[in-house]
Parts: structure tokens; sequence; C-alpha cells
């Protein structure tokens, strides 16, 4: 009988020194959720934050692709999910015997001008800019198309060369706002702009205005690119020319997989 | 009073007898080990493609977060989850700090946040789902109450008993996964901070109140919580042990309490009366990790409430039950 003794001792001592920890532990966090204490951290921490003070990481002869932008950053219409990131990436590692890593897509779909200059002050956004030496950006589609959404709801054919005359000076202002913020983030990654292209051109009614405002959007962007070092505007306009619906998409918006491709190999041949 | 004490040695004794409690050191010790295993093969995935640099990780996480925002196919309630998680993230990213820094503790805290509501009650079932039921199975429920003692003493004693053991559930959970986890990441990870008190008001966060804990400061809040949790459970297995005949019914009365519970918080945040359901509110560490609450409206003080509300009435019930009833056969 000694050793049921000796085992009751052993549980009710352990037991109550569990008790009395769990206890503790309850009342704690009990008061701490039910009358939180304001924090005296600063919250507006983006500004000073860690993250934003760090130097852009070394060159090692290799390459350290991001995307950021769009939908057509991110990829969407691409039944694989590459995008033309990650081809532009597989087609580099295939071709050169430098290391190619892929760290981010930062693509968002809608992502508009104004929008991706918010997204530009997040310190892990910059991290990221911050780690890469190419630096792939696609903008500008959805402040001059509205996502396609006038399309797509079938709310009849907008007014295009109007609504393209009023978009586009300010959205080029932004897409000079966001380079030069690319570039002050990271002073010495190789920065690729992708063209646009006119996703319209087989629709009789939008073809002229679309083309108009495109290429005005185009020859803007290129002027700009041109005065700075180490950016490169990669054209499509010409890829989706003549016959759109073999490289577009169902959503007849964005490319599709072949589409992509095609972008890709064009961001490939201006890298080298 | 020495009297009851050794009325509750004699039930301990009758738990340890029974090996039911072994038999959850065992199966803590087995399945811990399959999950490091699993955590670790998924951090090794991780590793191949982000290379060891977390915040990579971290801000493809908020992107794609970000990009499932815009999609119409994702429901409402989904949507103000990954808003929140979205500002978490950043909050981690603005102060530099890994929210998944691997290593035993840490992987102790995500464990048992994720068996907080259904693995660790589960435990605590087993032994408390036959307290009174396998005495009236057995019939040596009429040695026990022919002696010269009260009824409710008998059941007191036995009620005592059971929180002892509720107790040793709880903290041999944590020491077994920090100790077998340990194998696999590392032993360290005790002072990481981690964040806390981010409240939530609607799909926003309030980042005021949010300041960094050390992380075993958060294993303690958080097993204070958990252990609140499994004493309600034991209490209302301990009631139903005593309403039912059989064990083997008791136990599958509670379980599917439990389970029926972790379906309803996936769905029932439309039907906002079911808030005051038991098993709706078991997800005390979701608070403290600053998750949505699965039903609007919920928050830690409403929660505590009604599973005191539960408790409370079911050890009443079992008082009353087991003085009143008689025992025939």
């Amino acid at each position: 009988m000694n050793s049921w003794k000796w085992i009751w001792r052993m549980t009710a001592l352990l037991s109550g020194a569990a008790t009395l920890l769990l206890a503790v532990g309850f009342g704690h966090g009990a008061q701490e959720l039910i009358f939180p204490r304001p924090n005296v951290v600063d919250t507006e921490a983006s500004a000073n934050a860690p993250l934003t003070n760090r130097e852009p990481s070394l060159e090692d002869g290799n390459y350290r692709i991001v995307a950021v932008g769009d939908s057509l950053a991110k990829g969407t219409g691409d039944t694989t999910g590459q995008g033309f990131a990650r081809r532009t990436a597989a087609l580099l590692d295939q071709k050169d015997d430098k290391e190619v890593r892929f760290l981010n897509n930062l693509g968002i779909n809608g992502m508009t001008t104004r929008q991706l200059l918010n997204e530009l002050e997040e310190p892990g956004v910059q991290y990221v800019l911050k780690e890469a030496n190419i630096i792939l950006l696609s903008i500008g589609a959805n402040d001059l198309f509205q996502g396609g959404e006038a399309l797509q709801m079938g709310s009849g054919v907008p007014d295009s060369a109007a609504a393209f005359d009023e978009a586009l000076p300010g959205a080029v202002e932004r897409l000079g706002e966001i380079l030069n913020m690319l570039r002050s983030i990271n002073p010495s990654a190789r920065i690729v702009y992708i063209g646009l292209y006119n996703p319209f051109g087989d629709i009789e009614e939008l073809r002229e205005a679309g083309n108009q405002g495109i290429t005005d959007w185009n020859a803007r962007a290129a002027e700009m690119i041109a005065e700075t070092e180490n950016m490169t505007l990669t054209p499509t306009f010409d890829l989706f020319q003549r016959n759109p619906g073999a490289y577009l998409s169902f959503d007849h918006f964005h490319p599709n997989s072949i589409g992509y491709e095609r972008i890709a190999e064009r961001i490939v041949q201006g890298l080298e | 009073m020495k009297r009851f004490w050794a009325m509750v040695q004699n039930e301990v004794v009758k738990i340890v007898k029974k090996k039911r409690f072994y038999i959850i050191l065992l199966i803590l010790a087995v399945m811990v080990p399959v999950f490091s295993y699993a955590q670790m093969r998924q951090s090794l995935e991780r590793q191949e493609s982000y290379g060891s640099d977390w915040r990579l990780e971290v801000q493809q996480a908020i992107i794609d977060n970000q990009n499932s925002l815009s999609s119409d196919r994702v429901p409402q309630e989904w949507k103000i989850y990954r808003q929140i998680f979205i500002q978490q993230m950043q909050y981690y990213l603005d102060n530099d700090v890994n929210p998944n820094e691997p290593g035993g503790v840490t992987f102790t805290r995500e464990f048992i946040n994720n068996s907080a509501t259904l693995f660790i009650p589960l435990m605590t079932m087993t032994i408390a789902s036959d307290l009174v039921s396998s005495e009236r199975a057995s019939g040596t429920i009429k040695m026990l109450l022919t002696r010269p003692v009260r009824r409710w003493k008998v059941l007191l004693s036995k009620l005592v008993a059971l929180l002892m053991f509720v107790s040793l559930i709880v903290a041999s959970a944590y020491l077994i996964c920090y100790l077998i986890s340990g194998v696999f990441f590392g032993y360290s990870g005790w002072t990481i901070p981690i964040f806390t008190g981010f409240v939530l008001n609607g799909s926003d966060v309030d980042l005021s109140y949010v300041h960094a804990t050390p992380q075993w400061e958060y294993l303690l809040m958080q097993s204070g919580l958990v252990w609140f949790v499994s004493t309600v459970v034991a209490l209302l297995a301990f009631m139903v042990s005593v309403l039912v005949r059989s064990t083997a019914a008791s136990i599958v009365v509670m379980m599917s309490a439990l389970i029926s519970g972790s379906i309803l918080t996936n769905m029932a945040s439309a039907w906002t009366s079911a808030k005051y359901l038991f098993m709706v509110n078991l997800g005390l560490t979701e608070y403290l990790a600053g998750n949505p609450a699965p039903i609007e409206g919920m928050t830690l003080g409403f929660s505590l409430a009604v599973l005191a509300a539960w408790a409370a009435v079911s050890v009443i019930i079992s008082f009353a039950v087991f003085t009143k009833r008689d025992v025939l056969t």
C-alpha cells in the first residue's frame, strides 16, 4: 500500500504546482485581454522601421528577380500561374549559367498607379525590392482601362477617346513618381518596365481610341525611362496587335500562357 | 476534512490504476513527433523556395492575401480574416520580427493553439467521461454509497480528483510538446517577442494596444486559457457521466458536442445566437493571438462568462441528480 501513498503524494504535489501556475497564467491572460494596456511603442513605425533603412543587397553576379505591379505582373490569365515574371526567370535559367532566384511576385490584381505608390511605402515591399537586382514592373493598364470592367459588364462601349485623355496625364505623372521611388529604394537594380498593349485591337469601335491612348502612354513612358540610367522599357504593343485573340486569355484583357511567354522572351532579350 | 482528502486520494489512485492518464501521455508522445516531423518537412520546403529569408515569405503571404481580397469568389467573412492577417503580418514586418521563428517554444505555442479547442479537451474527457458511469456499470457504486458518507461528498471527491488531473494533463501536454519538438527544432526561443493586444473593430485592427510579449509570458497566458477551457469541458463531461449509464454513450455525447463546435465555428457566423453555445466559445487562445472571433460580438469576457455559466449549471445538475437518484440493481 505504501507505493499508492507515494503516487498520491506525487500526484497531489505536481498537480498542485501545475494548477497554481495555470491559474496565474489564466489571471494574467484574462487581465491582459479584458483590460488591454495602451502600448508605448510608436505604431506609425513604418517610416523608421528597421527594414526601411536597410542597404540594398550586394551585387553577387546572380539574378535576383522581383515582379511588382498589377495583374500582368501577377500572371492573371496564365493557366499555369507563372506569368511573365516566372517565365522570365525560367528562360534566364536555361540560357545563362548564372544562378537565378525568383524572390517574390508582388503583383496585385487591379492595382493602379495610385495604389502602387502607397504599396511602395510598405517596409516589407521595400525590403523585397532591395534584395532584388532585377525589378519587373507592370502598371498603368488599370488606370487607363479601369480593369476592362466597362467592357465586361456589357454596359456598352465607353467613350474611350475621352476617357483616355482624362486618365492619361495624371497616370503618367504617377508612373514617373513610381520609377523615381523604385530608383531611390534600390539605386543599383535593373528596372524593366513592361509597356502596354491594346487588348481591344479586334473590336472595331475600340481599336482606334485604344491604339492612340496606348501609344501615347508608351511614348511618354519611354521618354521618362530613356532619361534614367539602368532602366528599360520592354514593348508589348506589337505582340498583341495583329491577332489578339490568339494571345489573350478568355477574359479578353490579360495575356494567356503563350502571350506571357512571348513577353518573357522579350524581357530576356532586353536583359542580355 | 482529513477524511475528505482520504476520499480524494482514493479517487486519484483509482484514476491512476485505470491507466487512462498513461494512455494520454502515450498519445501525446506519439502525436507530437508526427506533427514535429510534418512541420519540419514544411519548413524545409519553404526554405527551398524562399532561401532562409522569412521576410520574403511573409511579404509574399501578404500579397497573396491581398490578391484574394479582390476576388469575388471569396466569402465576406474570410476577407475580414485576411484583412486582419495582412495588418498583423505588416506589423511584424514593420518591426522586423519573424512571426514563425522556428524553435521548440514556437512549435509548442502553435501546437497548443491548434489543439486547444479539440485535442486537449478530448484528453481531459477520457478521464472525466467514465468517473461516475464506470462505477455504475461495474456496480461498485453501491459499495461507495453504502459507506457512512454523504453522497455529495462522494461526488465532490471525484470532482476534485478530476480537476487535479486536468491541470496535470494541460501541464504535461506543454512539457511533452516542448521536450519532443526540441529534438527537431532546438530548445531555444523563450524570449522571442510575440505581439498581442490586436483589438479588432470589424475588419480593422486597432494597433494602439499592440505590444510585444516575450514568448514565455505568452505561453503562460495561453496555458491559463487552455486550462480554463479544459476545466469547463471536464465539468461538462463529468455531468454527462453522472447522467448517462454507459461510459461509451457518455464519451460519444461529449465528442459530438466538441466536434459540432469546431464545425459550427466555421460556418455559424450568420447565426448569431449560436454564440451562447459552449462549444463555439472554446477558442479562447484565438483572442490572445488576435484572430477574429467566429461570431461577431464575441469577446474574451463574453466567452469566459458563457463557459463559466455552462460549467456552473453542469456542476449544479451533477450534484442535484447524483444526490437524488435511486441506485437500482
